[in-house]
């Protein structure tokens, strides 16, 4: 029992330190990663005028310095915008280009890349500056939570096995030491 | 023998009734479904992105006291229990089998203190607090680990007041688990040394290593977290959020009563039956962490009875322990006794009767995760689909929650309604007896049970197609508000240009354009009241209106051809009593905007009266 409780704790410490949170470069990659598509997504929103009429966005997706934006235009054929983010803050030189190719989707990618020089890189600042934690979604902000890093999923579900290992042994402790019979020294009647 | 107790321990089945008889208790308390709560929604979207994309959050949410950051411990373990099997429901479930098991910790540990007596009292205490504290047996959120895991904690300390290390060590781990559950367990750091320390042999050392367990584990369970709190903290000092305005609760005036009590009966010379240094235990649990909720109430930070919940226990046995000290010649009746083998079936007995209050409201409480699914699976496909105008057009008390997990969980929930273009959705949810054997064209049940049903609208709507303009204290100077939907499962729907959930704000302006309709048609709106609404007022209408004297209901006729300008403003003083800060939901609030037979089934629904004419 003392053993298997000694080896819980230190499984249980060690698990979540691979949990990373910023690029060898000092860029907060995850916060790119975690705030472009929103900016994106709110860029492309039909009311700033950048998307051709009839045109509806897709799907988003970024890594940690591209995004992927995934179209359609009006005849209903998909059109992809890769979106290269700048390597560090602030955002100077976006790259976007368009696949397939035309005119219209030149020109969107052209005045998107415009665009996230400026309202989007303020964007970036705000959403990756959240020194409150109580950021866009309120009171509790997974925006503010994702900028300190991610684990691994092994490492999540590894460490909070662990911890269930941890409480059952602890709860089984207890109940046992309780329920011991013992002749108790000391007590005087 | 003279100066030894060998009293026999509770015996295994009872509490194996205990047990059962605890659990079928929290069953009918909190129901096998799961309340809808913004924070469910987003702790899903953190399972989502963590067993979907491989992304699980390194650190936790905001805290009461800024820049302490609460750790990954909860996110994680719900991932976990999700890849084990355990949806929703089950993990509600295994929350029941954990609040039964706390109450028979808590039986096991009062017996062991203080005898029997102890033994019946302190779990039927600990079932009072639990029931009437700010927790919510129908929600799955962090708090609910925590009794469960606050009782482990007292049986260790109990046990390691007789000088064993291992529970000292045990409750010092889990002591840390619990902190990063809840940064408010942290002040258990203090109450696991002093337990450690209660026997003098090997004192040092012993409380040495069981602080080291507790800051290694609450450290590496949340690295991240911690840096960044501690950095903040240093950096910016701590800020605690301003007090919750409520009375002081029964749980903070227990927990005073608890420590007073445990802390006498510690100072009572040592007899059988009576364990002191179990006692001193007990006290030792409660005080640090009492003494800092009450001073917390006293300078009026951040405080209430939510901050004890790992506490509550503690302050059961330290209350059932003063009481059996105090009843001492009443309590020789049950110790070693027949009638002492028995009284713990009659304790079980008393749970599995206990009463169960109904819940908030007409008695159905708030909207569960199934009708939620049920509703989004009845709406229009293109509707479902799309965020930003289900922002706009799905309408009712619990849109927002609604919505929250529309977010994280669309892509599971598959809509099959008929398609209405240009129409909205209202949804309310009442008691299943009220509604009507006939419902109105457009109207029908999405999800019914015994207890309640959600009732569907799709209508026709003038106000439904665009953002409403966010204005500003002059009224006039107006801009469209935003809808931002975050591309991931990770957050919430939110409204650019409107305070969010949660935020001071004072006053709202909000100006709603009206579609054109064909003239003479005519459209009520409607702003409900009710405990969960924020009630506004309309405070600019346009012409061909007629306005109820309480200015919460209109009654607008479409003006002629070319009458392109109309629009109504709606005011709303968050903070108010009208509008509870905690009735914001960052949304345009809900309102009932309707042709009039619509509108006047929809109050009806609300069990509110129209104040136009129909």
């Amino acid at each position: 029992m003392r053993a298997i409780a000694i080896a819980a704790l230190v499984l249980g410490m060690t698990a979540p330190l691979t949990a990373r949170a910023q690029s060898a470069d000092g860029t907060d990659r995850e916060c790119l990663s975690l705030a472009a598509p929103r900016v994106l997504m709110e860029r492309l929103r039909p009311e700033t005028g950048l998307l051709p009429a009839g045109w509806r966005v897709m799907a988003v997706a970024a890594g940690d310095r591209e995004a992927r934006v995934d179209l359609v235009d009006a005849a209903g054929s998909p059109v992809a915008l890769r979106v290269a983010a700048p390597r560090a803050r602030p955002a100077t030189s976006w790259s976007v280009v368009a696949s397939p190719r035309s005119p219209q989707a030149d020109d969107l990618a052209r005045d998107l890349a415009k665009d996230l020089v400026g309202t989007a890189a303020r964007g970036l600042a705000v959403a990756c500056n959240d020194p409150s934690g109580h950021g866009a979604a309120g009171a509790s902000s997974p925006v503010a939570a994702g900028g300190l890093g991610y684990a691994p999923r092994w490492v999540a579900l590894g460490g909070s096995l662990v911890v269930i290992g941890l409480v059952a042994v602890a709860f089984l402790t207890a109940v046992m030491g309780l329920r011991k019979r013992r002749a108790l020294p000391g007590r005087a009647p | 023998m003279r100066g030894m107790d060998r009293r026999a321990p509770l015996s295994a089945p009872a509490l194996v009734a205990i047990g059962v008889a605890a659990l079928w208790l929290f069953r009918r308390a909190g129901g096998a479904d799961v309340e809808l709560w913004a924070d469910t929604a987003m702790d899903e979207g953190l399972v989502r992105a963590c067993l979907d994309r491989g992304q699980c959050p390194a650190g936790g949410m905001g805290s009461s006291v800024p820049p302490f950051l609460i750790g990954m411990t909860w996110s994680h373990l719900r991932a976990t229990l999700e890849w084990l099997g355990l949806g929703l429901p089950g993990v509600q479930a295994l929350f029941q089998v954990c609040e039964a098991l706390m109450v028979v910790l808590v039986a096991a540990t009062a017996d062991r203190v203080a005898g029997r007596m102890a033994a019946i009292v302190a779990p039927a205490l600990a079932v009072t607090l639990l029931l009437h504290a700010d927790y919510h047996l129908a929600v799955v959120y962090n708090s609910r680990t925590l009794p469960f895991l606050g009782a482990v904690v007292a049986g260790l300390a109990v046990v390691a007041s007789e000088g064993a290390r291992v529970p000292a060590l045990l409750a010092a781990g889990v002591a840390g688990v619990m902190t990063n559950l809840h940064p408010v367990c942290g002040l258990l750091l203090p109450s696991v040394v002093a337990v450690a320390a209660i026997r003098a042999q090997g004192r040092w050392p012993r409380t040495l290593a069981v602080a080291t367990v507790f800051g290694v584990v609450t450290f590496l369970a949340s690295p991240a977290s911690w840096v960044r709190s501690l950095l903040g903290a240093v950096a910016g000092g701590v800020h605690p959020v301003a007090a919750i305005g409520e009375g002081v609760t029964i749980i903070e005036w227990a927990a005073g009563a608890a420590t007073a009590g445990a802390a006498l009966a510690a100072a009572m010379p040592a007899r059988p039956g009576f364990d002191r240094r179990a006692a001193l235990a007990v006290a030792a649990l409660l005080v640090p962490q009492v003494a800092t909720v009450l001073a917390a109430r006293a300078l009026g930070i951040a405080a209430g009875g939510k901050y004890l919940l790992d506490l509550l226990p503690a302050i059961a046995l330290g209350l059932a322990v003063a009481i059996a000290v105090a009843a001492r010649p009443a309590g020789r009746l049950l110790d070693g006794t027949p009638a002492g083998r028995v009284v713990p079936y009659l304790l079980a007995a008393g749970l599995a009767a206990w009463p169960v209050a109904p819940a908030e409201g007409d008695g159905i409480g708030r909207m569960r995760v199934r009708e939620a699914e049920a509703l989004v699976a009845s709406l229009p496909p293109t509707l479902a689909a799309d965020e930003a105008a289900l922002a706009l057009r799905l309408r009712g008390p619990e849109a927002a929650d609604v919505l929250d997990w529309v977010h994280v969980r669309s892509p599971a929930i598959r809509a099959t309604g008929p398609e209405a273009p240009g129409f909205q959705a209202i949804a309310i949810r009442v008691a299943a007896d009220r509604v009507p054997d006939r419902l109105p064209d457009g109207w029908r049940v999405a999800a019914r049970d015994a207890r309640s049903a959600v009732v569907l609208g799709l209508v026709p709507t003038r106000l439904g197609s665009r953002p409403p303009e966010a204005c500003g204290a002059d009224g006039q100077t107006c801009t469209p508000v935003a809808v931002r939907v975050p591309a991931g499962p990770e957050g919430a729907v939110t409204v650019d240009g409107l305070p969010r959930r949660g935020e001071a704000a004072g006053t709202v302006t909000l100006r709603w354009r009206l579609d054109d309709a064909p003239e003479g048609t005519r459209t009520v709106v409607h702003l409900p009241s009710g405990p969960r609404a924020c009630e506004g007022r309309i405070a600019s209408t346009p012409p061909y209106t007629t306005l109820s004297r309480d200015g919460r209901d209109a009654l607008l006729v479409a003006g002629e051809p070319g009458v392109r300008d109309e629009a109504i403003v709606l005011r709303y003083e968050i903070g108010s009593a009208g509008c509870p800060a905690g009735a914001w939901s960052g949304l345009p609030p809900f309102l009932v905007e309707a042709p009039p037979g619509d509108a006047a089934f929809a109050s009806a629904l609300l069990g509110e009266t129209l104040g136009v004419p129909r």
